[in-house]
């Protein structure tokens, strides 16, 4: 069988470890790339080594920024009595889409999953009560992923936050159980924050 | 592609590509396998039945690496476990446990219903999360056949090793300790040349006896304070631990949160 020449096989070595690309897409990408046009191929590396030189994580709520803060946390448009608690960035993006929400935001980077050792320290929990402690929040929107991990994630949240004196919510049902934030429809997801419910 | 039918619980998901997640499943037929859901990221119906801990009757297609998830009928809910920190943590570390100690398609006689069981338990509002989690512990030991050993010495055979008295004093006084290397309790001669281990009270100790005959009934019954649970939790997951030879991240997270 013919060997793979070592440079070839580093971008395979590389591509296949992105989360969600097996041995056979890593290779069909590097293939690909083997194919495509110089210039591409450099605007793609330039790209990537840009965003990761650029982009870092914002202060205060952890969404992606180019600067110390992001733009939600600069802007001076945000109703910064009304925090919401997200899973990632990718749900900010989501809920951003829908139009409905103008409060600010806290990206926990994660859930609570007991069996991969994802407890509260390993997320942004104490970043946020920090944060809970010093700004002029009335309400915390727990935001997490429907499904078992996000809820656990809730449930702790509200008890930590409840301490604190301040109101608790979370969005309302209509979201599928079991399901995921950033695949919610964008009028499923408008709903789900206008029929928030209180935390008990 | 030929397919197949199971009884199937999700222990593990992982997302795969776009929209597709990796199940790893517990299965009454087949054992312990992985099976891909495509599309189930996105897909409103299966969300329930597809998230951990969802027991639902499965139609898969076997695939060229992954079998295919093709068809989910939902069976019971755990919605009393969705929301509360603590059981969702135990119903992990079943999952974990379970997920650790099968081998791919080697089905084991009775840990399908065994996870049934515990998990129908943790999803009753009404009853201890803790003292159901571990009873499962003893149940899945006694299945894989590491049963502790509590009634002789572990060590040297000895009958009914009773507490060491006097010359320790403190706390060791009216303590047993339990030896995981050796699979059990040890006389007081015995206990000192085993360093890895725990002491025991005697309680836990008839904690332990009642649950290892298997008297639920007689369990149930028990009052088990924490501090009673955390002897009789240490000993079963030090004994799990040793023969896994790995640590149970479950029970790691459930004491970082107990604070
Ligand atoms: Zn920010
Ligand atoms: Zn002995």
């Amino acid at each position: 069988m013919a060997e793979i020449p070592a440079s070839l096989a580093r971008v395979m070595e590389e591509l296949g470890r992105l989360p969600g690309i097996g041995p056979k897409t890593a290779q069909r990408l590097s293939f690909y790339l083997l194919r495509t046009p110089r210039d591409s191929v450099e605007r793609l590396a330039a790209a990537l080594i840009e965003v990761k030189a650029r982009i870092r994580f914002c202060a205060d709520c952890f969404f992606i920024a180019e600067a110390e803060r992001c733009t939600i946390c600069l802007s001076g448009r945000r109703d910064r009595t009304l925090l919401c608690v997200v899973e990632e960035p990718l749900d900010v993006l989501a809920i951003e889409r829908t139009g409905e929400y103008h409060g600010i935001y806290h990206v926990l980077q994660g859930a609570l999953s007991p069996i991969d050792g994802i407890g509260p320290n390993e997320l942004r929990v104490a970043e946020l009560l920090a944060r809970l402690r010093r700004e002029p929040v009335s309400e915390v929107i727990l935001a997490t992923d429907p499904d078992m991990e996000g809820e656990a994630t809730a449930a702790y949240l509200a008890q930590q936050v409840g301490g604190l004196g301040m109101k608790t919510s979370r969005l309302a049902h209509g979201l599928p159980v079991g399901g995921e934030l950033e695949y919610a429809d964008e009028l499923t997801l408008a709903r789900a924050f206008s029929g928030r419910r209180l935390f008990q | 592609m030929p397919t197949y039918q199971a009884d199937a619980i999700v222990l593990r998901r992982l997302d795969y590509g776009e929209a597709d997640r990796i199940l790893t499943l517990l299965t009454r037929e087949h054992g312990k396998l992985s099976a891909i859901a495509r599309g189930a990221r996105k897909s409103q119906a299966r969300a329930g039945a597809l998230d951990l801990f969802g027991r639902s009757r499965m139609m898969l297609a076997k695939g060229h690496n992954l079998d295919v998830v093709a068809q989910v009928e939902r069976r019971g809910d755990a919605r009393h476990i969705s929301g509360d920190m603590q059981r969702t943590a135990y119903a992990c570390l079943v999952a974990e446990v379970v997920d650790k100690v099968l081998e791919d398609r080697h089905p084991v006689d009775d840990v399908f219903d065994l996870v049934v069981e515990t998990l129908d338990r943790l999803n009753l509002p009404s009853r201890s999360s803790r003292a159901d989690a571990c009873w499962f512990l003893m149940r899945i030991l006694d299945l894989l056949g590491y049963q502790p050993q509590l009634q002789d010495c572990a060590g040297c055979g000895s009958a009914s090793p009773s507490p060491s008295t006097g010359e320790g004093g403190g706390a060791s006084e009216n303590r047993i300790w339990f030896s995981p290397l050796l699979g059990g309790l040890l006389c007081p001669r015995c206990g000192g040349h085993d360093q890895a281990g725990s002491a025991l009270s005697l309680t836990a100790v008839k904690v332990l006896r009642v649950m290892q005959a298997g008297d639920a009934a007689l369990y149930d019954r028990l009052r088990l304070t924490p501090e009673l649970l955390d002897g009789v939790e240490r000993a079963l997951e030090d004994q799990l631990e040793y023969h896994l030879d790995r640590h149970l991240k479950s029970l790691d997270f459930l004491r970082s949160v107990r604070g």
